[in-house]
């Protein structure tokens, strides 16, 4: 990770190997006098075929094992060709635009891979075991920015989210957030509540009509003119398309919105549409 | 976006104000696009933007992706679909840097850009496991079983 030079064997020794290398963090080879270390990451190399599987773990402490599995044939072409051009030779065509833009996305995506997958798991583990600072990650954030991400989640991911940690499952608990996922999922109410329990309610209400049959017939009811509306216009499905939300997929699929009118939004584009999808049935 | 405060300055239409990166990188912005920065508008109005404006907790390499933000958001003539397409492609970068990106338009209070990192973040989110999350963000702190199955009793609805 934090080496000044990686050197790796030029040639791998056979096409089924496995080779092990040690790396640590400055600020700890700093601390230390001798040559061992307090802590440090191992990679492990393995050799499958065409796909080089890299795991990483602490040396010593306990932690999680990181694995990442690279295609050779996907990215050892592309960083072949970008190493024999080197940093000085990028090709720049009649745009000034780099021409060699999707290779370059490519060594990104594999840089990407490598990055999120392995190096910052294992820095997060080694950094946390040692008592350094930790590098910009999601538990870094203030509980501020943690809660403005949890505000763009449906209800459901959200409970998931509390579900992460003893942490999270705090912020998650915040009755405020729970009263905002209630009136984007079930529309507006008045009142004072404990606002996930009330979301619970509804949502497992919602379930056992649907589940019972029973939804379909409260939704014909509720919902006639609904149906009615739909039947006379060319194009229902492009209306949820546009305002999006879990809660305007189509009748049958998505939660039934019980206090509020779908229907009004229908009236949107009743004029610049082009009929693409009527599932059946409406001319017929 | 309006450029209202503009009409109030005088007639000096590039006016520049420079940034200092917590490695001692200086970065030039035109005012009007570093107007999109509560932080700095606050600076500008109270006439502290004369001299570089140090920023401890952004490096350079993040505060010049921040600059471009701007310059590209207060670029004139740009049709909502290809700046969308320039933000999606802004924001397609390593977790790092996407939390540093929150972190910096947190501090410099760019609303635009908090919205659309902190979104990016919030799509990661969606549809995922507690386990795939955990493994997501490298949260380690783990209930203990009893408090595991606890949650999990208590958010059953949501699992099924």
């Amino acid at each position: 990770m934090a080496a000044d030079r990686f050197h790796l064997p030029d040639q791998w020794p056979s096409t089924a190997f496995s080779v092990s290398l040690q790396y640590s963090l400055p600020e700890l080879v700093a601390r230390t006098p001798g040559p061992n270390v307090s802590e440090s990451v191992v990679l492990k190399f393995q050799s499958l075929g065409h796909f080089i599987i890299v795991y990483g773990s602490l040396a010593k402490g306990r932690s999680a094992l990181r694995r990442v599995c690279l295609n050779e044939r996907r990215f050892a072409p592309i960083i072949d060709v970008m190493w024999a051009k080197g940093e000085d030779n990028v090709e720049v065509n009649e745009n000034g635009e780099s021409s060699s833009s999707s290779s370059e996305k490519e060594v990104f995506e594999f840089w990407k891979i490598v990055k999120d997958g392995l190096a910052l798991p294992l820095l997060i583990d080694l950094t946390e075991r040692v008592g350094l600072p930790l590098p910009s990650c999601f538990t870094c954030l203030p509980t501020e920015l943690k809660l403005k991400i949890f505000e763009s989640l449906p209800g459901i991911d959200l409970a998931r989210v509390g579900c992460v940690s003893s942490e999270l499952r705090y912020l998650t608990s915040n009755n405020d957030l729970w009263k905002q996922k209630y009136v984007e999922e079930f529309g507006v109410t008045q009142g004072m509540f404990n606002w996930k329990k009330k979301f619970t309610d509804s949502w497992e209400e919602t379930k056992k009509r649907k589940r019972d049959g029973s939804w379909w017939q409260t939704t014909y009811r509720v919902d006639r003119p609904f149906y009615f509306r739909i039947r006379r216009d060319p194009n229902p499905f492009i209306v949820p398309g546009v305002i999006g939300g879990d809660y305007d997929r189509l009748p049958g699929l998505g939660v039934p919105p019980p206090f509020h009118q779908p229907f009004r939004r229908v009236q949107f584009r009743r004029n610049n549409i082009i009929p693409n999808c009527n599932l059946g049935g409406l001319n017929g | 976006m309006s450029s209202s405060s503009s009409s109030s300055l005088p007639p000096c239409p590039k006016k520049m104000i420079t940034l200092k990166s917590s490695d001692g990188e200086t970065f030039q912005i035109e005012e009007t696009a570093a107007l999109q920065s509560k932080t700095l508008e606050n600076m500008i109005d109270e006439n502290c933007a004369s001299t570089p404006i140090p920023l401890r907790s952004i490096n350079g390499k993040i505060l010049a992706k921040v600059v471009e933000f701007c310059n590209k958001h207060a670029e004139v003539g740009v049709d909502a679909e290809s700046l969308h397409a320039w933000d999606a492609e802004f924001v397609n970068v390593e977790y790092t840097t996407l939390f540093d990106y929150i972190l910096a338009a947190n501090f410099l209070e760019i609303p635009t850009l908090l919205d659309l990192a902190s979104g990016v973040v919030g799509d990661m989110i969606k549809g995922k496991t507690p386990d795939e999350i955990r493994k997501m963000f490298n949260i380690n702190d783990a209930f203990s079983p009893e408090e595991e199955e606890e949650v999990r009793r208590a958010n059953q609805w949501a699992f099924e």
